[in-house]
């Protein structure tokens, strides 16, 4: 237990001093949403604004794109050539990748808060009550796509070649939830494909939560991003491969 | 000569990794298919009917439900009160026509998150229609939309912005592990090797995206473009996507920073561009800011082609 705080206090250090990692988790949400919300200011009418809308949706885009940083958190130690010293130390593979799983969700967690005060306190967004579930929904998110981060960083060999095309199904799923425009339809089909994109859902469960008063939505939803997390952190620790996290950083290794 | 080695060093190295090439070259003319292949239909207006009192039904099974499928570009279904609100944000319907303490087909709440002049524009529409058994006239409320041709060139421009900075993600690699270096130790200038480098991105994208435009041309119903436009538009999108990557890389510190960087501008660009919100409905601001972006350029230059 001693060395997974001890590895965890020093994943946490690399975190928060990268400043791309804050920043994108920060800035360009708020960002995005003073963009977009001025973009459709004129569609939305005075009770729910455009700013509220994106409020909602784009963080959860956000948290998502969190998943190519926990795949290259996974790589670091190959990249910074350091890995050996952790293999010779005396630690277990579930601490190396609990401390980099956990380090990732709390950095992202913690921005998550910082950006929805802001956008409580500067867009008025009515969560008044609701923000810690609100705040719980989001953390259930970050750890999930973490762990789906962390099992491609660490559990997989392909990594090479997964790295260059993740962000292409998670931009997808980002227009198919609706983070940049909202996607309405009654054609069964479409809207089929819009239940494939994991963000519709999360979208949906905050605003049915803030909405429509549909509390047990959004804990239903949180449960199963917890439990697909849970699932792809075990397959990390089961999948971890001791070459992979020394070489994982040359190109062709996978051969 | 230089740049004729950096582009040749990089299309053999690329080459030799087959599966990872294989995947980057296939994925773009795969999601092209996959997006072409769906039947969107045109754009529709959609209206929910929420009915308190089961009396009232049968009155606008006669009198409402009828004005509206007749009414051009017009659905309509019902609605579950459970997720009324939900369904109105997310966009599943514009208006709900609201029954529920009403025993009139025309004295109807209607609901929406809409703009409150248009909201009221479209009460009295609607109100009118069924008073008079007409099709309902939305023709102040009409939005300007893009042609199909149009949104799958701003599809594929903002693809090809993610999908080139992969193939130039590899400079950075480069320059972290000192190949850069050797280069310049060769006497390549390091202009010569971002030109080389930009050189074989080029190819690349310009095979991927004249594979991309016709299976759209093949496959997505409304796709227009020439055999002469295709080239001309093949060879735009990819000399911005070229373009766009290199700059991205050159100002990157490492490959996850180009990779996540990219696809943020590229959303951005797309967003200003009028890929989903209509130019000509955006704040004067955004108006003047959108001609900054490629994917304007490109709708454009579709208009014109």
């Amino acid at each position: 237990m001693r060395e997974l705080g001890v590895l965890l206090s020093y994943d946490m250090k690399r975190r928060y001093k990268d400043g791309f990692l804050i920043g994108y988790n920060i800035i360009f949400p708020i960002l995005l949403t003073l963009l977009l919300g001025y973009l459709l200011a004129g569609s939305y009418g005075k009770e729910f604004t455009s700013y509220h809308y994106y409020s909602l949706v784009i963080l959860p885009f956000c948290i998502a794109m969190a998943m190519i940083t926990a795949a290259y958190v996974g790589k670091e130690e190959a990249y910074k050539k350091t890995a050996m010293r952790f293999l010779y130390a005396p630690i277990f593979k579930t601490q190396i990748v609990l401390s980099k799983l956990l380090s990732c969700t709390v950095i992202i967690s913690v921005c998550n808060i910082i950006v929805l005060l802001f956008v409580k306190l500067v867009f008025q967004l009515p969560i008044y009550g609701e923000f810690w579930a609100i705040i719980f929904l989001l953390t259930a998110e970050a750890y999930c796509f973490c762990a789906i981060g962390m099992f491609i960083g660490l559990g997989m060999k392909n990594f090479i070649v997964i790295k260059n095309i993740i962000n292409l199904p998670l931009c997808a799923a980002a227009i198919l939830g609706g983070a940049f425009y909202p996607i309405g339809t009654m054609n069964d089909k479409l809207e089929l494909l819009l239940k494939l994109s994991p963000l519709t859902w999360i979208n949906q469960s905050m605003f049915r939560y803030l909405y429509d008063g549909d509390r047990d939505y959004l804990y239903k939803i949180s449960l199963i991003l917890i439990l697909i997390g849970t699932g792809f952190t075990l397959l990390a620790i089961v999948r971890f491969r001791k070459e992979e996290f020394i070489h994982g950083d040359l190109p062709g290794y996978e051969k | 000569m230089g740049i004729y080695l950096v582009m040749k060093n990089n299309l053999r190295r690329s080459l030799h990794h087959k599966l990872l090439f294989g995947i980057t070259f296939l994925l773009p003319v795969i999601l092209c298919l996959i997006a072409g292949s769906i039947k969107l239909g045109g754009p529709s207006f959609r209206i929910g009917i929420l009915v308190g009192n089961p009396n009232i039904k049968e009155t606008l099974n006669e009198k409402v439900y009828p004005i509206i499928e007749i009414s051009k570009g017009m659905k309509i279904e019902d609605v579950k009160e459970a997720s009324l609100n939900t369904d109105l944000i997310s966009g599943k319907y514009h208006v709900v026509m609201d029954y529920r303490e009403s025993d009139a087909p025309e004295n109807f709440e209607l609901l929406s998150f809409q703009n409150e002049s248009k909201k009221a524009l479209l009460h009295t529409s609607i109100q009118e229609a069924i008073r008079n058994h007409k099709e309902i006239n939305l023709s102040g409320l009409s939005q300007k939309t893009l042609t199909a041709t149009q949104r799958s060139v701003a599809l594929l421009i903002t693809l090809f912005m993610i999908i080139s900075t992969i193939h130039a993600a590899p400079m950075i690699l480069d320059r972290n592990n000192g190949t850069y270096t050797r280069y310049r130790f060769a006497s390549i200038k390091s202009g010569g090797y971002v030109i080389g480098y930009g050189l074989y991105n080029f190819i690349i994208t310009f095979i991927q995206i004249s594979a991309s435009i016709l299976i759209l041309s093949l496959v997505q119903s409304g796709f227009r473009l020439n055999f002469m436009a295709s080239i001309i538009m093949a060879v735009a999108v990819a000399l911005i996507s070229v373009v766009f990557s290199i700059l991205v890389s050159l100002f990157s510190k490492s490959e996850v920073q180009a990779n996540i960087t990219a696809s943020s501008l590229a959303a951005v660009l797309s967003l200003l561009g009028g890929a989903f919100v209509a130019i000509e409905s955006m704040p004067k601001l955004l108006q003047i800011l959108s001609t900054i972006s490629p994917v304007r350029w490109m709708i454009e230059l579709t208009k014109l082609l």
